[in-house]
């Protein structure tokens, strides 16, 4: 049983608390959201950041639907360019639309899991070659990130974008002519579904598993044809779905798990899902805990969520309810320990002041302005180019000397409204109001209220901590040192320097 | 090996006096001619490692070309539009090798050829070679098996290891340098990431950083940032000062991407900046469409520039401490695409500098004889060059190697030096340093021709390497070792015939 919290006498609900749970259950939380928080109490807090979270799929509408327009031939033929042009645009697209949706997004975990998902199932958009079937694969993330476990890595592994990156459908067997890859197979369990070793130490499957399970799943490939154009030149076209080409699987008996038969792919997500859901439940339980609790794994508690997300059938919603209600999740070892990823860290900005212009979101040529977006890959964490099949890096392997001076030289420049991006010379993008930022918190002209406020939501300091008044003394040391300076966007240039603000 | 045995070696490595450490040297079967030659000694200061990553997949067929072979023209050209061959008479032959030349946009790497300075290695792979540019790139940076998922870099277990697991004092050069795009495992140790990322451009951070102290779990972590971004502040400052001793580049090179790292790099070196490892990523040599224009265009990018940075690095005589290492995830596939050619497997990798035993190591992968996915079949593991790397270049001890830095024993190939009868009378344990631990005097049992030049060299847990003073004995060398500051060395004896390695421990006088 996971004990819950308690809002009694020796720890009460506090904007100390509602600020832990909104900083880690969130990307960007801002204080108007920490102090509604406060108000609402947490278990109302909660069940609203559980509740749906509705992405806006306007501007890669035109993705959504259709076929793939996968290759074009012959390649000196001049559409071959526009088609390749367009290509990059589309991935561009992607990212930008991607980053926009979760800095517009209401207070809801969903942004962080969508994040988190990706990291733990990635694919790139490299990889996985097309937009189209890159945002097929971020809407089953979205629909069901906080949803059936079993269904979520059932979609994610039959879908054409994690076929493809993991080579899928370029694993056959025909005729005893042997072609059968196995990465697919290998990352399935590895990575998605049970890891190597479960919470005892004890290996959960061998490589022979992995060798038949590599086998069963062969046949499945790409449905492609070829389409003449009316000037000439041809597209191969592709469906966005797999299908199985019964003389491309194995169809010998092999043994899985130690059960033998002539299975294929859909037995062999049947058999890892009913003979591994231990494993999986641990899985899944570890990698919610290294997102929302800490890098260092408390093995009991997580045994405790494993109960809870088997007793409700694999749905995670019960799991994460009782994650961010739980006296655990409250505990002071788990609070400010953890590292912000690089994306956090530019969303939270962008969210928390509400940066009214980037060139990525805002340009009417937006497609060929991706200022964010380079950034991000300059952090080396931007959405669909993940560095590995593992997906990102976490916790303090994100921070290295050199990156750490890169985020406080960006979140410095961002707080000043003062960041140049690279096309449009001296222009300040990146730009907000700071006005409206005091005015929406209704203490119009108490600059140090603010800091204060900044120090409770963004640092994780208590109002009684004295580093929180050691944080205020900083910004109004520097608000007298800058007269010219808007204060609030001198108290961000402080906020953004700090060791503290990378943490949450 | 897991963390914990690394952490239980590295204990017992600063504990334990090894004894005699041998390097044997297998004489390599391959014929591998060009100019076999005893490197000189390094000037005094650090051993330098540039790792070049050609991002994608170099086509090794393309690249040191079969030009003879009637198989490589029947499948790679298959019709007119469809030829991913390189043309017989466009190849620039080599000399010695009458079936292969450089693919024609080599030129630059050909001229470094003919000097001595480049070791082309053919065939290089590894088992179940990985067809994932992920994967692949994470094999080759942290020198894994393809079966087991390492997150350090070989790069970053060596300097782990060579540092005894601290990190640079504040002030000091950092110990490795990365730049580029997709950045790996390279430089990553067991414990800790040894690597400074360095963007271009990137200027000291002059504002003030609050730290806030306090006494939780928080604070902890607060102050261990910190010190961090101190550590990159500190990076920032001494490169920058390297940069501003070398403020000028000499040579052309082009406006690329690796052209900039490059003459980053060769203003940190002559700017006497004392990292030892540089890696650099770049590159589109993922060729599966438009190949034969890619192709060209990026071999010339790349290896244009790496010329030009051993020329810059040979006027300022840098060069007897700089080895470039280019590398690529895989080759590629022997029969084509469309317009471009799949992930394949072997290839060869190069090893350029003026102190390389240039020439051509190991023999071209059959065309005819395909592995059961049709692809070429590899001769030379990868590691076998990291070993020779860490063996003959940094003097790291193939024990400590294969049992710390490679997943197992790796044979050296002669890349810095040639097989001689000094390694054989090493291997037989023949030579012994004593008394051990010394202090201002030992002696190496070791018979030298009469009047045979030497030189002995001592190269402590840093990587400095200082020359000791020695006279030759009757079956012994005399070493005086008074300047040495008390600690563990690597021994070098440098001679004409070849090189023997040893330890040595200096105690306190």
């Amino acid at each position: 049983m996971i004990e819950k919290f308690k809002n009694d006498g020796s720890d009460p609900w506090s904007m100390d608390h509602a600020a832990h749970l909104m900083r880690r259950a969130m990307i960007g939380v801002r204080i108007d959201e920490v102090e509604a928080a406060y108000a609402d109490g947490l278990y109302m807090t909660v069940d609203q950041m559980l509740a749906p979270w509705n992405m806006s799929f306007q501007r890669i509408e035109k993705y959504r639907t259709g076929d793939v327009q996968a290759w074009v031939t012959p390649i000196d033929h001049p559409y071959w360019e526009v088609f390749f042009k367009d290509k990059d645009l589309r991935y561009t697209d992607t990212v930008q639309w991607l980053c926009q949706e979760v800095a517009n997004a209401p207070a809801s975990i969903l942004p962080k899991l969508l994040m988190g998902w990706h990291s733990a199932l990635p694919i790139s958009l490299n990889g996985a070659q097309f937009t189209e079937h890159c945002l097929d694969y971020i809407n089953i993330l979205f629909e069901n990130g906080s949803g059936d476990a079993l269904k979520l890595l059932r979609e994610v592994s039959t879908g054409v974008a994690m076929g493809i990156f993991l080579n899928g459908v370029d694993s056959f067997w025909n005729s005893g002519r042997d072609g059968v890859n196995e990465n697919h197979a290998r990352e399935l369990l590895e990575l998605h579904a049970t890891g190597v070793y479960d919470l005892d130490g004890k290996a959960n499957y061998t490589q022979a598993d992995i060798k038949a399970m590599a086998y069963s799943m062969s046949g499945w490939k790409l449905n492609e044809w070829l389409r003449p154009n009316a000037d000439g030149s041809t597209s191969l076209m592709r469906s966005r779905n797999l299908i199985f080409e019964k003389t491309w699987w194995d169809p010998r008996q092999k043994t899985i798990f130690g059960e033998t038969s002539t299975w294929n792919r859909d037995d062999v997500l049947n058999l890892v899902f009913s003979k591994k859901k231990r494993n999986i439940a641990e899985k899944i339980c570890r990698r919610l805990y290294r997102e929302y609790v800490n890098d260092k794994e408390d093995v009991a508690f997580i045994k405790e969520m494993v109960q809870v997300l088997e007793q409700n059938n694999f749905q995670m919603k019960p799991v994460l309810k009782a994650l961010f209600t739980s006296a655990h999740f409250f505990d002071a070892k788990n609070r400010m320990t953890m590292v912000v990823t690089p994306f956090e860290y530019m969303i939270s900005i962008i969210r928390r002041y509400k940066v009214d212009y980037i060139p990525d979101f805002h340009d009417s040529d937006a497609r060929a302005q991706d200022d964010l977006v380079l950034r991000l890959r300059n952090f080396e964490h931007c959405p669909f180019y993940p560095p590995h099949v593992a997906g990102w890096t976490n916790g303090m392997d994100w921070l290295d000397g050199s990156r750490m001076i890169m985020r406080a030289e960006t979140g410095y420049a961002i707080a000043l409204g003062n960041l140049k991006f690279r096309n449009y010379n001296g222009r300040p993008v990146y730009t907000y109001n700071p006005d409206e930022i005091l005015e929406s918190l209704g203490i119009n002209n108490d600059a140090l209220e603010y800091a204060r406020r900044v120090g409770i939501s963004y640092l994780g300091f208590s109002d009684k901590d004295p580093r929180n008044e050691a944080f205020v003394n900083e910004c109004k040391t520097a608000i007298e040192k800058s007269p010219t300076i808007h204060s609030v966007r001198t108290i961000h240039s402080v906020l953004q320097t700090t060791v503290r603000v990378n943490l949450c | 090996m897991n963390r914990r045995q690394l952490i239980k070696s590295l204990l017992s490595a600063s504990v334990a006096l090894p004894g005699v450490l041998s390097t044997p040297i297998k004489t390599f079967a391959a014929p591998y001619s060009g100019i076999a030659r005893i490197a000189a000694p390094p000037n005094q200061g650090n051993r330098i490692l540039v790792v070049v990553r050609m991002f994608g997949g170099n086509d090794g067929l393309n690249t040191i070309v079969p030009y003879a072979s009637d198989e490589y023209y029947r499948v790679r050209k298959v019709e007119a539009l469809r030829d991913m061959s390189i043309a017989a008479e466009t190849v620039i032959k080599i000399d010695g090798l009458k079936d292969h030349g450089f693919h024609p946009s080599l030129s630059p790497l050909a001229e470094l050829y003919s000097e001595g300075k480049v070791a082309v290695i053919q065939g290089v792979g590894y088992p179940n070679m990985n067809l994932s540019h992920f994967r692949g790139a994470d094999i080759w940076l942290s020198a894994s098996d393809a079966s087991n998922f390492e997150h350090s870099g070989w790069m970053g277990r060596m300097l782990e290891f060579t540092h005894g697991g601290s990190r640079p004092a504040y002030g000091a050069d950092p110990y490795a340098i990365e730049m580029g795009d997709v950045l790996g495992y390279a430089l990553a140790g067991q414990n800790s990431m040894y690597g400074h990322r360095m963007t271009i451009g990137q200027s000291e951070f002059t504002k003030k950083i609050p730290v806030f102290d306090g006494s939780d779990d928080s604070a902890v972590l607060e102050y261990n940032l910190a010190q961090i971004m101190r550590e990159g502040n500190s990076n920032i400052i001494s490169i920058e000062a390297a940069l501003d001793r070398a403020k000028t580049n000499t040579q052309p090179y082009d406006a690329s991407p690796i052209a900039s790292y490059l003459k980053t790099v060769s203003r940190c070196i002559r700017g006497g900046l004392e990292t030892q490892l540089y890696v650099l990523h770049s590159g589109m040599f993922d060729t599966h469409h438009r190949q034969q224009q890619v192709h060209t265009q990026q071999l010339d990018e790349f290896f244009r520039n790496i010329h030009d940075f051993q020329r810059e690095l040979e006027e300022s005589g840098d060069d007897t401490r700089v080895v470039i290492m280019p590398i690529s995830e895989f080759g590629r596939r022997v029969d084509p695409t469309e317009s471009g050619t799949d992930h394949g497997t072997a290839a060869p990798v190069f090893v350029i500098g003026s102190e390389v035993n240039g020439g051509i190591y190991g023999t071209a992968p059959s065309l005819t004889d395909l592995d059961i996915d049709d692809n070429l079949r590899w001769e030379i593991d990868f590691r076998q060059i990291y070993n020779s790397i860490l063996s003959q270049w940094f003097l790291i001890n193939p024990a400590d190697s294969e049992r710390l830095l490679l997943p197992r024993r790796f044979d050296e190939l002669p890349l810095f030096g040639r097989a001689s009868s000094v390694n054989q009378i090493n291997a037989a344990g023949k030579s012994v340093a004593y008394p051990m631990p010394c202090s201002d005097k030992c002696r190496i049992t070791i018979a030298l021709e009469k009047g045979e030049q030497h030189q002995v060299l001592a190269t402590n847990a840093q990587g400095r390497t200082f020359a000791i003073p020695s006279i030759a004995e009757t079956e012994a060398l005399a070493l005086d070792t008074s300047s040495l500051a008390a600690g563990l060395y690597n021994l070098t004896l440098r001679t004409s015939a070849g090189r023997i390695h040893n330890s040595l421990c200096v105690v306190d006088r």
